[in-house]
């Protein structure tokens, strides 16, 4: 997957409008929504089009009736751009990540806990790096947005917008028809990837009480591959693809290495537990 | 060409469908299930072969997507794809809870891949008991609970979180046993709660032999002793119990125990709502 190019930050999507084969001829990926084969993939979503995705050149979306902008963007930034990502070579994680001193914190495993502990990080004045996809390249490691993102916003439903004391109204939907908007928080966030400094996985409490009778805490590298494999965008498609031995490469170091750790989330996230949560989390860092 | 497990083709696995309304002894079938299978009590938090149907990391995991930036029509209408990717991951006959009832979607295809199915098992109980049980769990008061049991309820629908779980359509009580026991899509082995609290061992080896898992009698009485309600209650008390939405999960369990709690007009209320498919299950 390696051998194709890099691709550089832009500023704004790297995509246009055009017609997109129903399938791929020789798809070795194939699935309801995607048909990937090692240079090129479709992305299907019938109520919001099709997305023909090959590294190097811009994404040619062809929207379905009645699809806005919103709706083209809200998978550009999610599955779309992680598909791009991930047929150049990059890996990426479900999650999102915040600057801290120079480096990045990444938080995975819960989609809701992550992008709202990554907003209460951003309140206390550590940039967000991303929200959604959170690409991993080189090592050591380093975590940063998608090349082609625009600046990065974290989407939140309105009970973590309240718990981080965020108007609705200052937000911009994600997709027109659901509840969760896209909040601008915390200062800029610094140009490019930021070497990774811990990658946490937050588990809600049973999950965490299971893992610890089962052996597989922090300490184990088995729990942790399992982990990463767990919060990676298309991992199907990287397995159908036959880049396994290429994953493994790139995920074995982030086992082996003391940056994992695993954090509890709390039954329900208000303003004192997410404080709480977040000096914890910064006291890994720190 | 077809698969053929005898010459090592790999097949896809085909599930098992652990079928219920909410609050009808689903968790204590899948338990008496992982007991079977494992030999050993099982750890309610660990329940196999893994999480519901309707679980978002999992439909998320399976499609290369993020199921909350989807419409509820989407999820639906991509759910039986999702059970397709998974069991062609997996292999047997894996038991898989799902609350939904069993309709059409928007895509023209039921709530779960037919073709992903083996067989399920449907386990209903009496709907006065039910609005007991659910009103303590979704901490409603019961005219609220009884109303849900009369209305096209969706479970997981809020608009103000992230749910753990996709939105389920319900319908009504009677919608929902109508919708599991009167299809021949697949085989179904209908099972009532209160049937099981008289003889789980005649019950649960049925159940087991509907998903494939063939036991002897002592084996299917050591698997329903390792899942006591007594044993249940005791592990959430000492470790939590992941489902447990507020409060105590295994409550009571108790067959009839509607009439210690739910008053009279509440009951006749349940009764006029649900009549036919009551008196059909001879709760009436």
């Amino acid at each position: 997957m390696a051998e194709v190019a890099e691709e550089q930050p832009t500023a704004v999507p790297s995509w246009t409008t055009g017609p997109v084969p129903a399938e791929l001829a020789h798809a070795r990926h194939l699935s309801a929504l995607v048909q990937a084969d090692n240079g090129q993939a479709i992305f299907s979503l019938p109520s919001v089009g099709r997305f023909w995705v090959r590294p190097g050149r811009p994404t040619v979306v062809e929207p379905a009736a009645g699809a806005g902008d919103d709706d083209v963007e809200c998978m550009l930034r999610g599955p779309v751009g992680a598909l791009r990502s991930t047929l150049a070579g990059r890996y990426c994680l479900r999650g999102s990540a915040v600057a801290v001193a120079g480096q990045a914190l990444v938080l995975v495993g819960s989609l809701r806990g992550a992008s709202t502990l990554a907003a209460a990080l951003a309140r206390r004045g550590h940039p967000l790096l991303a929200d959604g996809v959170v690409v991993i390249t080189g090592s050591p490691a380093t975590a940063g947005p998608l090349p082609e993102g625009a600046p990065p916003r974290v989407a939140l439903w309105p009970d973590s917008a309240r718990a981080l004391g965020l108007a609705p109204g200052d937000g911009r939907p994600v997709r027109p028809s659901l509840p969760a908007r896209r909040y601008e928080v915390g200062p800029p966030a610094p140009a490019g990837p930021l070497p990774l400094r811990v990658l946490i996985v937050l588990l809600d409490e049973a999950a965490a009480a299971a893992q610890r009778r089962q052996g597989h805490g922090a300490g184990r590298a088995g729990g942790r591959f399992v982990s990463l494999r767990e919060n990676e965008w298309h991992a199907s498609v990287v397995a159908d693809l036959g880049h396994q031995l290429d994953e493994l490469a790139w995920a074995t170091p982030l086992c082996s290495a003391p940056p994992f750790a695993w954090q509890v989330l709390p039954a329900e996230l208000s303003s004192q537990s997410l404080g709480q949560l977040a000096e914890q989390v910064l006291e890994l860092v720190t | 060409m077809s698969l053929d497990p005898a010459q090592g083709d790999l097949v896809p696995a085909r599930m098992v469908w652990a079928a219920s309304y909410p609050k009808s002894g689903n968790t204590w079938l899948r338990a008496v299930y992982t007991a079977a299978v494992t030999g050993a009590g099982p750890d309610i938090n660990q329940l196999a072969d893994g999480d519901i149907e309707s679980s978002r990391a999992m439909f998320d995991r399976s499609l290369g997507v993020r199921s909350s930036d989807l419409t509820h029509e989407e999820t639906w209408a991509l759910r039986p794809a999702a059970d397709e990717m998974r069991t062609a991951q997996l292999r047997g006959m894996p038991w898989t809870k799902v609350h939904d009832a069993l309709r059409m979607g928007p895509g023209g295809r039921t709530v779960v891949s037919v073709t992903a199915t083996h067989g399920a098992v449907y386990l209903l109980r009496d709907p006065r008991d039910v609005a007991v049980s659910l009103s303590y769990h979704l901490g409603v008061s019961l005219p609220q609970a009884v109303e849900v049991l009369r209305s096209q309820s969706v479970l997981m629908s809020s608009q103000d979180r992230l749910t753990p779980q996709l939105p389920q359509y319900l319908g009504t009580w009677s919608e929902h046993v109508t919708s599991w026991v009167d299809h021949d899509m697949f085989p179904v082995c209908v099972l009532r709660y209160e049937d099981c609290l008289a003889d789980p061992a005649a019950c649960f080896a049925r159940a087991l032999a509907t998903g494939g898992v063939m036991l002897g009698p002592e084996d299917v009485a050591k698997a329903v002793e390792r899942s006591s309600l007594a044993s249940l209650q005791d592990q959430e008390r000492r470790s939590g119990f992941r489902e447990a939405a507020r409060g105590t999960f295994f409550r009571r369990g108790k067959a009839g125990a509607w009439r210690e709690e739910l008053p009279t007009d509440l009951a006749r209320q349940v009764e006029a709502d649900h009549r036919q498919v009551m008196q059909r299950f001879g709760y009436l």
